[in-house]
């Protein structure tokens, strides 16, 4: 379960962020949209306790992150919009480190490791370091490690990035399988698409405001359209939105 | 290319965005750090002068000759770490993959790359080259005109050779480990470097200079054969090129003055011609050839073998286990790292070789302890280069994937900690050895080795705090090689600023040292309390500054504009 309780976030008169509030129940696969600069990231980034807000509280299962992150974090599995890793580390090599941070026997990280690099079709280059990767390559392989110690919360931003047409369905059908496992998934994209396929509740974001929030149809009677795609959905709502101001 | 070298030298001198109360007091700090650095070395070296001349009755020519030898030593650490950073800022600079698709000559380029690397990367040698020339020229009551002549004449060029040998060196390993194994010429030029140096310290034998001095001391007239030496053996090296100009500016004559600023000026020029002219014109060439071709750093890896360390059991909790593992592959998957380390290795084992065979003469207490003060400092400052070198880097080396460890359960309390307890365990087991071995071969007393001994222990945890420190609060993480980090502006407020700290500290061991060999020489009795409470102040001052930096690293590690993006 995630919680945003009315935090904000200001970089010194700039607000990224204001009075966000917003429970996602467990097992929700949450879709976060919204234009360059709405807030996504900043969001994202106080959910990973990477920044502190300026004001309110985030909880992961009803642990306050900023309060408490010893007792949060190892809840949690994050992955940036830039897949920045060890380059001289290989993926077998990271998934040791990694799974060593969070307190795992090494037989739990080989076997967890086999497994995620089966599905994520890493396996043959295990014991290859990874500034020899593509782009796709390090963003599969820091998904891998950020479920190598089977979180209950899924952080992602902009999860498609540098992916191919087959490892984005692979990507998609292992996170429904998540989630309907019960694990809490949390990602930002542009790809209206892949929210309107994937995700169960649709948070829509502006100038650092929630414009909208809810599952696909609850956003379309609230916009008072019907039938229409999330992208038709989602450029009207923030012309709307822009002309209100 | 004038515009573009416009618009490189504003954003050189542009500053972080956003100033705040915290910046403008770093700013400011960082400015006194500089300029109290500067006094001081001015201060230092011309007392030095002095005491050398008036008191020591040295020669002015075999001052000079003194001089030769240490600026020898100054040509060499110039040329090679030129020619380390240089790697990154010629082939490893993401800004060249811009540059390269840009309209621009790639001499050009490369000759701008050349300049921008050694600007960067020479802001403590500009100091200290300033102070020491401010002492020189007081001392000896130079004229503006000849401050002008030593400055553009003499030491700019001489730095200028020193940075283009380096570079013209890498250019040629480069070039060469195209075609055959890198690892085998990266370590045939540090072979070549160590023998030439060798070799050159073996032909003009700077202990057997210090021995003499003291044989002599202080009837130097009374030795033609010394007091008439000439400056230095080798005459083919820039170092003497200088030494003797120097020698012939303060003696007067101006015949020999300038037939020596000649040389070394026809010789720089005739260097960057070389480097315009070869390393320019292939340079293109040679970026293109090793793009894409990691293994000039590392060959790829195509073994299918389970790294032997992942299935090493430490004798660690899980979490100091998994950083000591990344750590140590880390380390040796980066050749500048190593072969840095070997090459601090090597000068570190010839310094003690030759400080452990050092016989003494000097009966006068006084100058038997400037002598071992001498020692510590050189010593302090061997160590406190490699905190810099090695220690400072290591929040800047945790890199843009540093969120993984911020996003981790994990407190900075244990990042801090476990950085400080490996930095620490290693500078102390090459600082007890190097102090230990070189301040028994001068201290004649066991109690002033153990004294000595202690200092070393609080000034290696101080010396780590605070590189840590200044490395956490002029962190970039965007900065992929550790040398450049350790040439970056933040390295050098972390040298001055670990200097001051160490000199102050040897100011306070030389009185009790001078009390001890006052002692062991001339058998006059010294209060052992006075010593204790030397020891006790000292213990004090160290314990205020590791509070202060484990206050500024954590502090530094809250800042979401370096840490969080």
């Amino acid at each position: 379960m995630i919680k945003f309780e009315a935090v904000s976030k200001k970089y010194g008169y700039y607000t990224a962020l204001q009075n966000l509030n917003l429970e996602i129940p467990a097992g929700t696969l949450y879709g976060y949209l919204g234009p360059n600069g709405a807030g996504k990231t900043t969001t994202i980034k106080m959910l990973a306790g990477l920044l502190k807000p300026t004001s309110g509280c985030v909880y992961i299962n009803g642990i306050n992150i900023h309060e408490e992150p010893l007792r949060a974090k190892p809840m949690f599995g994050y992955v940036p919009d830039k897949p920045y890793l060890y380059d001289k580390l290989t993926a077998d090599e990271l998934m040791h480190f990694i799974g060593g941070i969070y307190g795992m026997s090494k037989e739990d990280i080989r076997t967890s490791s086999d497994s995620l690099f089966e599905t994520f079709e890493i396996t043959s280059w295990r014991n290859k370091r990874a500034e020899e990767y593509s782009q796709g390559m390090k963003q599969k392989l820091l998904i891998a490690a950020a479920f190598i110690h089977e979180p209950e919360v899924f952080v992602i931003d902009e999860p498609m990035v540098g992916l191919d047409p087959k490892n984005i369905n692979n990507l998609k059908l292992f996170l429904k399988e998540k989630a309907k496992s019960g694990v809490t998934i949390f990602l930002s994209t542009h790809s209206l698409h892949v929210a309107e396929e994937l995700c169960d509740r649709i948070g829509i974001l502006n100038n650092g405001k929630l414009i909208a929030e809810g599952t696909l149809d609850e956003l379309r009677i609230d916009a008072k359209s019907d039938g229409e795609s999330l992208e038709s959905l989602f450029l009207n709502l923030i012309a709307e939105e822009e002309l209100n101001k | 290319m004038k515009d573009f070298l416009k618009i490189k030298f504003i954003s050189m001198f542009r500053f972080g965005s956003g100033w705040n109360a915290g910046s403008i007091f770093m700013e400011i700090a960082t400015t006194l750090v500089f300029a109290a650095f500067a006094y001081g070395a001015y201060a230092g070296i011309k007392i030095t002068i002095t005491f050398m001349i008036e008191s020591v009755h040295l020669p002015v020519i075999f001052l000079h000759s003194l001089l030769a030898t240490g600026l020898f030593a100054l040509f060499v650490m110039t040329a090679v770490g030129n020619s380390v950073t240089a790697f990154s800022a010629f082939f490893r600079s993401e800004e060249l993959e811009y540059l390269f698709t840009l309209p621009l000559d790639a001499k050009n380029i490369f000759m701008f790359k050349f300049a921008e690397n050694f600007f960067r990367s020479s802001t403590p040698m500009f100091l200290l080259g300033g102070s020491a020339l401010m002492a020189y020229g007081t001392y000896f009551n130079l004229s503006i005109m000849e401050y002008l002549l030593i400055i553009f004449g003499i030491a700019l060029p001489f730095v200028f050779m020193a940075a283009g040998l380096g570079t013209l060196i890498l250019y040629i390993i480069v070039r060469i480990s195209t075609f055959f194994s890198p690892k085998l010429i990266i370590t045939g030029a540090i072979l070549l470097t160590l023998i030439g140096s060798g070799a050159y310290f073996r032909s003009i034998n700077p202990v057997e200079q210090v021995q003499e001095i003291i044989k002599y001391y202080p009837n130097f007239e009374d030795h033609p054969a010394f007091a008439q030496a000439g400056i230095g053996e080798v005459a083919f090296v820039p170092s003497t090129w200088v030494a003797s100009a120097l020698f012939s500016i303060v003696d007067g004559d101006t015949a020999s003055a300038l037939n020596n600023i000649s040389v070394i000026i026809l010789a720089c020029i005739g260097l960057v011609t070389i480097l315009y002219i070869v390393p320019g014109s292939g340079y293109y060439k040679l970026w293109l050839d090793i793009q894409g071709k990691e293994w000039l750093i590392s060959k790829p890896n195509k073994s299918t073998q389970t790294n032997f360390l992942l299935n090493l059991k430490l004798p660690f909790s899980k979490k100091v286990e998994a950083f000591l593992k990344r750590d140590l592959m880390m380390f040796f998957r980066d050749p500048s790292q190593w072969g840095h380390m070997i090459l601090f290795m090597v000068l570190l084992l010839i310094f003690i070789a030759n400080m452990s065979g050092l016989t003494l003469y000097i009966s006068d207490p006084v100058r038997m302890t400037l002598l071992f003060i001498a020692n510590y400092i050189f010593g302090g400052f061997f160590l406190v280069s490699l905190a810099v070198r090695f220690v400072f880097p290591l929040m800047s080396q945790e890199g843009q994937a540093f969120w993984m460890i911020k996003s981790a359960p994990l407190s900075m309390r244990f990042i801090l900690s476990y950085k400080v307890i490996i930095s620490c365990v290693i500078l102390l087991s090459i600082g007890i050895p190097l102090l230990g071995i070189t301040s028994r071969a001068l201290s004649a007393s066991n109690n002033l080795l153990m004294i000595t001994l202690t200092f070393t222990i609080l000034a290696t945890l101080i010396t780590t705090l605070l590189s840590l420190a200044t490395g956490a609060w002029f962190a970039n993480l965007k900065e992929k090689s550790a040398i450049r980090a350790a040439s970056s502006r933040g390295a050098t407020v972390a040298f001055l600023v670990t200097m001051f700290y160490l000199v102050g500290g040897s100011s306070l061991l030389s009185v009790i040292s001078l009390a001890v060999f006052k002692f062991t020489i001339d058998n006059e009795p010294y209060e052992p309390n006075s010593i204790l409470f030397i020891l006790g102040v000292f213990g004090i001052i160290s314990i205020i500054i590791a509070v202060v930096s484990v206050i500024v690293s954590r502090k530094a590690l809250e800042r979401e504009e370096v840490y969080a993006r």
